[in-house]
């Protein structure tokens, strides 16, 4: 060991003399020990936040090159999707829009054809066509997955100007919405053209409704139609097309002794209603051509109702008919007669409309009130075509047989509401279709 | 105090590491006292406020940077290391500051409204105990040691001030044992050849 040096002693008693002069050991005193324990615990604190960012640097730090590939696969993946998706949107769109003109075409034929064979009268709902020669996944609008929207049930084909729309797509694209004209043409019409296409059909529909109404009310309810003037006897065919009633509702219709509202309830069957509060039951109440429409929610639609089978009433009357003021006799036979040519078509056409109370919404119901078989037809059919010959006839109904046709023509009408069924299409806001399938609730 | 097995020590030291409180008052109450005395030799001017104020920062600086000691030496050993680093900024700080650095200007005009009582501020130069003999030697030792430079002046602090062998020197300042020895014989050598300078006044 060496010797100590001279400086190392003069260091060492330096030191000794420092430690010397320190007196009592150094104490930490309280309000120092807190400021360095509020130190410990803001240290801790950011050890604990710096521990969860190692974690993740650690995790990073071993799936980095996985990491790294897997990254690069996403955003291939998103460039690819980026690029591609928008022309495979147009593509599926372009294919969709055309599938759904398809759709309509088929539709346009088949209601021709329907029309065609039924008085040029087009099916009051698409239902009515599917099994001859549509397909129902026709009826679906490729775009939305829903029902086309049909607002031509009913309607007389050769009536209507080549710019009614007949059905239309419910989903309401950039370039406007596929629409079924009249003329059987299918065009993409733009938001604008297809608002007032339709708008002018709700206010025809409007317009039909208060002339309805206002019949309604201008007519007391225990003033027989007999008060009302018959029409002149119709000697020829020219004057029967004169006679004949220019819109869908016609005062004849309305049945001598009909003081009251005849109605009666429904129920609705057809599954697709089942989601909405449309017509799920509804009460029906008919006063001659006018028909009312109570939802189960105490809506209230109103509207007209109206023989399918006009046509066959506007012909001609046979030769064998009176040209003046028939015998009740006469008279009878004429009903008979015409209840014979009936008896194979027995279906009125409907239309109510009106605002739905829970929805908010405007619905159109239109449809057909369809005898049913098990309906006691000669009866049923008979009173109806007594109404129509009162028409027919040049309005012969107002002799000694009306005591005995206001009975009958009330119990026709009862029994016509208890024995048929409704079976059409509720239009709802426009874009919303429901179909009707509703019997009567006994 | 401070003689403590490696084992409780490091248990310790991962008690605090953990931010335990208490573990962290045992740990001051372990090292303050030794860290004090410590940094009270570095200077022959240190006050006990001023070894009390260093301390305090030495303290703040383990608590920041303990994950800074790997065990390599002792804790004390560490805990010295960075006393003797805040004792030289503080002294250098304190010596800016006697060189008008950070000098707050006093007028001598002024009077406390108090007492009507000028300011008798300090005078800047030695007082009477530093006239005397031995305090001259000190204050020259510890100006040979502030010349030295920075390598010797911390082996020579570690060394003879906070007692460190060859080995806990070795760890500390991660040098071969060896090359401890030789660098303080010659941080020595040098050291003296700085006192011999300063002994055409001061007798060494």
């Amino acid at each position: 060991m060496e010797p100590e040096r001279k400086i190392e002693k003069l260091l060492r008693a330096f030191a000794k003399k420092r430690r010397a002069d320190a007196g009592d050991p150094l104490k930490l005193h309280p309000a120092n020990r807190r400021i360095l324990q509020d130190e410990v615990a803001r240290q801790a604190k950011a050890t604990g936040e710096d521990n969860e960012g190692n974690l993740l640097l650690l995790l990073l730090a071993l799936f980095r090159r996985p990491l790294v590939f897997v990254l690069c696969g996403v955003a291939a993946v998103f460039i690819g999707v980026a690029i591609f998706l928008p022309a495979l949107n147009t593509s599926k769109r372009y294919v969709q829009k055309i599938a759904a003109a398809d759709n309509l075409k088929e539709i346009g034929i088949a209601t021709r054809q329907f029309a065609k064979n039924n008085n040029d009268v087009l099916p009051a709902s698409l239902g009515e066509v599917t099994n001859r020669l549509v397909m129902k996944e026709d009826l679906i609008d490729p775009v939305t997955g829903k029902l086309f929207v049909y607002v031509g049930g009913g309607k007389k084909l050769d009536e209507l100007q080549s710019n009614v729309v007949l059905a239309y797509s419910p989903a309401d694209r950039k370039d406007g919405r596929t629409v079924l004209f009249a003329d059987g043409r299918v065009q993409t019409v733009p938001g604008e053209r297809f608002a007032e296409l339709t708008n002018q059909k709700s206010t025809e529909l409007a317009l039909a409704d208060q002339s309805v109404r206002a019949r309604l009310v201008n007519m007391p309810a225990s003033e027989p139609t007999t008060a009302v003037a018959p029409p002149p006897a119709l000697q020829t065919a020219d004057d029967f097309e004169k006679a004949k009633p220019n819109g869908s509702v016609s005062l004849d219709f309305v049945q001598a002794g009909a003081t009251a509202n005849l109605q009666y309830s429904f129920r609705n069957d057809a599954v697709s209603a089942r989601t909405t509060p449309v017509l799920q039951s509804f009460q029906v109440q008919q006063n001659g051509h006018a028909i009312s429409v109570v939802d189960r929610d105490g809506s209230v639609y109103h509207g007209s109702l109206q023989p399918t089978n006009a046509m066959a009433l506007n012909e001609p009357p046979p030769a064998e008919a009176p040209a003046t003021a028939a015998p009740p006799q006469s008279q009878t036979k004429v009903a008979q007669a015409a209840g014979n040519e009936q008896q194979t078509v027995q279906n009125y056409f409907f239309r109510v409309a009106g605002m739905n109370r829970t929805l908010k919404q405007n619905v159109v119901f239109s449809g057909n009130l369809l005898a049913n078989n098990a309906a006691p037809q000669p009866t049923q059919t008979t009173n109806f075509i007594g109404g129509f010959s009162g028409m027919a006839g040049g309005g012969g109904g107002g002799g000694g047989g009306n005591q005995f046709q206001q009975a009958a023509a009330n119990q026709s009408q009862q029994s016509l509401l208890s024995n048929s069924r409704i079976v059409g299409t509720a239009v709802i806001a426009i874009t919303n279709q429901i179909e009707i399938n509703a019997v009567p609730v006994q | 105090m401070g003689a403590m097995i490696p084992a409780e020590e490091s248990d310790l030291i991962t008690r605090c590491r953990r931010g335990e409180a208490n573990a962290w008052d045992d740990l001051f109450d372990l090292h303050y006292a030794a860290a004090g005395r410590f940094i009270f030799q570095l200077a022959s001017d240190f006050t006990r406020e001023d070894a009390e104020e260093i301390c305090q920062e030495v303290f703040l600086s383990v608590i920041k940077n303990l994950n800074a000691f790997h065990g390599e030496s002792r804790f004390q050993t560490w805990l010295f290391r960075i006393a003797a680093n805040q004792a030289r900024d503080y002294r250098e700080k304190r010596t800016a500051a006697k060189r008008g650095g950070i000098q707050t200007p006093v007028s001598l005009q002024a009077e406390d409204p108090a007492t009507g009582l000028a300011p008798d501020p300090p005078a800047g130069t030695p007082g009477p105990d530093e006239l005397l003999m031995n305090a001259e030697q000190m204050a020259g030792v510890r100006a040979a040691l502030d010349r030295v430079g920075e390598p010797c002046r911390e082996i020579i602090e570690l060394r003879y001030f906070g007692d460190l062998s060859y080995e806990e020197l070795s760890a500390t300042l991660k040098l071969n044992p060896k090359t401890v020895s030789s660098r303080l014989s010659k941080c020595l050598d040098r050291l003296e050849e700085i006192m011999r300078g300063k002994a055409q006044s001061f007798p060494v």
